[in-house]
């Protein structure tokens, strides 16, 4: 077995897609920590994934985590089923998520920060991704685990507009205080606006709120018109990327945000992340559920692919 | 030590149709209401729960009046979960919506705070636990996971079924999770919502159908049934006046009934015991607030009553 340098932790949903017409899609494989799990894989074996989830996992993952050989002792069979969720698109690309089980059922499968410390022994694990709320004892045991450990992390945050019962003065302070735990966070263009009272398409007013928060990376994602890598003094843009046909983008700002990470981890410089990110989420666009086999030549091809987006792409440094 | 009660733990607001109300949260969940059960009778119980970082605050009086042992208590989130109780003229009751809460997504920490088989297995190990209390639901899973740590440290287990799986539908894991627990406890909705029937008789008569020794049958302030499968006890409540919150009156009863249980006391004095808890749990907004002054008095009314019921029978 490869050694593991990646960890895509946090919750497993799988999800189906109600039609204009009412009618539903099958179910596919899906959840943020999957579709993070498969966006790093694009790029690298050494990921595993770290979660809590039930026993028909198996049925319905197992293939997919043999044929792309990630590794399954960090995965903990804890109920019968995993979680489901059937999803509603608007026409604005926002979307409208129905569990099939409680919240409790959802609550019991959150992956704690002790299961990522066990997921970490025996490994240098380089980094992390997790999307999460901002609970204060969950990151204050969060930082330590991370102090212990030394990976670096990204912060994907759990951010529902329409539940949103605190003032967002205080959203943001909890913010800023997981933001000295995480060295990266990400967060959408519909969250944003919610967040900042910004319309959504106003990018260069968006990114000046998230420059003043304490991060060193923050992965904003524009749906459709792709995403920014922003940091302290610069924000990048990069077009969405299709290498192949556009079916489904369910996971895609997961996808994306862990390839970021793997990227930023890695030392690519600021432009390469954004490119490696919108890669990631080209190849998880192209069908429902993540995309079904990495093999070595497709990491060769997206390598390649990357390298010529660098090269070609002029991009736009919003400052 | 030998009992664990495990699960939950609640801040409970209580209002009445009456109008009167809780004036403030009081510490509550079935696990503590459970703990509190089972401690009327003895100090040789833990409580083995998540909660929230106000919990400290909170119980922090409790605890200390009562030198209640923390070892099982692991401080998970920022706040313990809040159930806003409203009960009805009927003695039933149902929960208030339209409350703000502290995040967004606070239904999910039900689920996080939930106790997990491990965290009961770390202090089951050893062999000196008696009985283990668990209000839960009926996922296989769970169960198969008790059924293993009950296999290699030999406790009695005592099962309060969740309302939510309380449905007819669930029955095939209802008695799977039945398999495994040496009691069980429940009251008349949830009994007449997982039968299907209606009435007291009706749902003894599939209570005593189920394979597991010993079944508490609430029965709200007419008291409780102990039914087994060759025997029935009615027994009204017990009283130690006033009547003030019933909340978790139904989690302290199932807690003493296991203590009772495992110590080795008759079906009959199994049933009075948890009527006592229950009657000292009704007392006080939350949970008994000093255990050394009720347990003469309680060990006292277990012996008269029993003396009581007993002549009655002979």
């Amino acid at each position: 077995m490869a050694a593991v340098e990646y960890l895509a932790c946090g919750n497993i949903m799988s999800d189906r897609i109600q039609r204009e017409d009412g009618s539903y899609t099958e179910w596919h494989m899906g959840g943020p920590a999957f579709f993070a799990l498969s966006g790093i894989r694009l790029w690298t074996p050494n990921v595993k994934l770290v979660c809590r989830t039930g026993i028909d996992f198996l049925e319905m993952y197992g293939k997919w985590m043999d044929r792309n050989a990630v590794p399954m002792e960090s995965v903990r069979f804890e109920l019968e089923h995993h979680t489901r969720f059937t999803l509603t698109y608007g026409k604005d690309g926002s979307f409208k998520a129905v569990p099939h089980f409680t919240g409790e059922h959802l609550g019991y499968l959150k992956t704690s920060p002790r299961e990522i410390d066990e997921a970490c022994e025996g490994h240098n694990i380089k980094g992390i991704y997790l999307a999460q709320n901002t609970d204060r004892i969950f990151w204050e045991h969060l930082k330590n685990v991370k102090v212990r450990r030394g990976f670096k992390m990204m912060w994907e945050a759990e951010y529902l507009p329409e539940y949103i019962q605190m003032p967002k003065k205080g959203f943001l302070e909890q913010v800023r205080r997981n933001l000295s735990v995480a060295e990266m966070w990400s967060i959408n263009h519909h969250e944003a606006s919610d967040l900042f009272d910004i319309p959504a398409d106003k990018d260069e007013f968006i990114i000046n709120e998230l420059q003043k928060l304490p991060s060193e990376m923050t992965f904003y994602r524009v749906g459709k018109r792709g995403s920014y890598v922003v940091t302290k003094t610069d924000a990048y843009f990069y077009p969405v990327v299709t290498p192949f046909d556009d079916v489904d983008p369910t996971g895609c700002g997961n996808n994306s945000t862990a390839a970021a990470m793997y990227a930023y981890v890695n030392g690519c410089e600021l432009k390469l992340v954004g490119i490696i990110a919108n890669i990631s989420a080209g190849y998880n666009a192209n069908q429902m559920g993540p995309f079904l086999h990495y093999t070595r030549e497709d990491t060769v091809a997206a390598e390649a692919l990357a390298e010529r987006l660098l090269a070609a792409t002029q991009t736009v440094g919003l400052k | 030590m030998n009992y664990i009660a495990a699960g939950n733990v609640m801040l409970d607001w209580v209002h009445f149709s009456d109008g009167r109300s809780s004036d403030k949260a009081h510490i509550g969940g079935p696990a503590t209401f459970a703990y509190a059960g089972i401690r009327v009778f003895t100090d040789r119980v833990m409580q083995c729960s998540n909660v929230g970082a106000d919990y400290e605050r909170l119980f922090r009086p409790w605890i200390e009046k009562n030198n209640i042992d923390q070892r099982g208590i692991k401080v998970k989130v920022d706040h313990c979960n809040c159930s806003y109780l409203t009960y009805n003229d009927d003695g039933t009751y149902s929960g208030k919506d339209d409350v703000e809460r502290f995040r967004s997504d606070w239904w999910q920490d039900f689920g996080y705070m939930k106790t997990s088989p491990e965290e009961i297995a770390e202090f089951t190990k050893g062999g000196s636990i008696k009985g283990v209390y668990l209000a839960q639901n009926v996922d296989y899973v769970f169960w198969d996971k008790i059924r293993k740590i009950k296999e290699r440290d030999d406790f009695k287990m005592m099962w309060e079924i969740e309302a939510p799986s309380s449905y007819k539908r669930y029955m095939p894991a209802v008695l799977n999770a039945l398999t495994v627990a040496d009691m069980f406890s429940l009251n008349i909705a949830e009994a007449e919502c997982l039968f299907e029937v209606e009435g007291e008789k009706a749902c003894i008569n599939e209570i005593r159908k189920l394979p597991v020794p010993v079944t508490i049958f609430r029965v709200g302030i007419r008291g409780l049934y102990v039914v087994t499968k060759d025997a029935v006890h009615y027994l009204p409540p017990a009283v130690f006046s006033p009547d003030v919150d019933p909340t978790g009156c139904g989690n302290t009863s199932t807690g003493s009934a296991l203590y009772a249980y495992c110590e080795g006391y008759d079906h009959l004095m199994v049933g009075i015991m948890a009527n006592i808890g229950s009657a000292q749990n009704i007392r006080q907004f939350g949970v008994i607030p000093d255990f050394s002054a009720v347990r003469a008095a309680s060990f006292e009314m277990a012996e008269y009553l029993y003396d009581k019921y007993k002549a009655r029978t002979k």
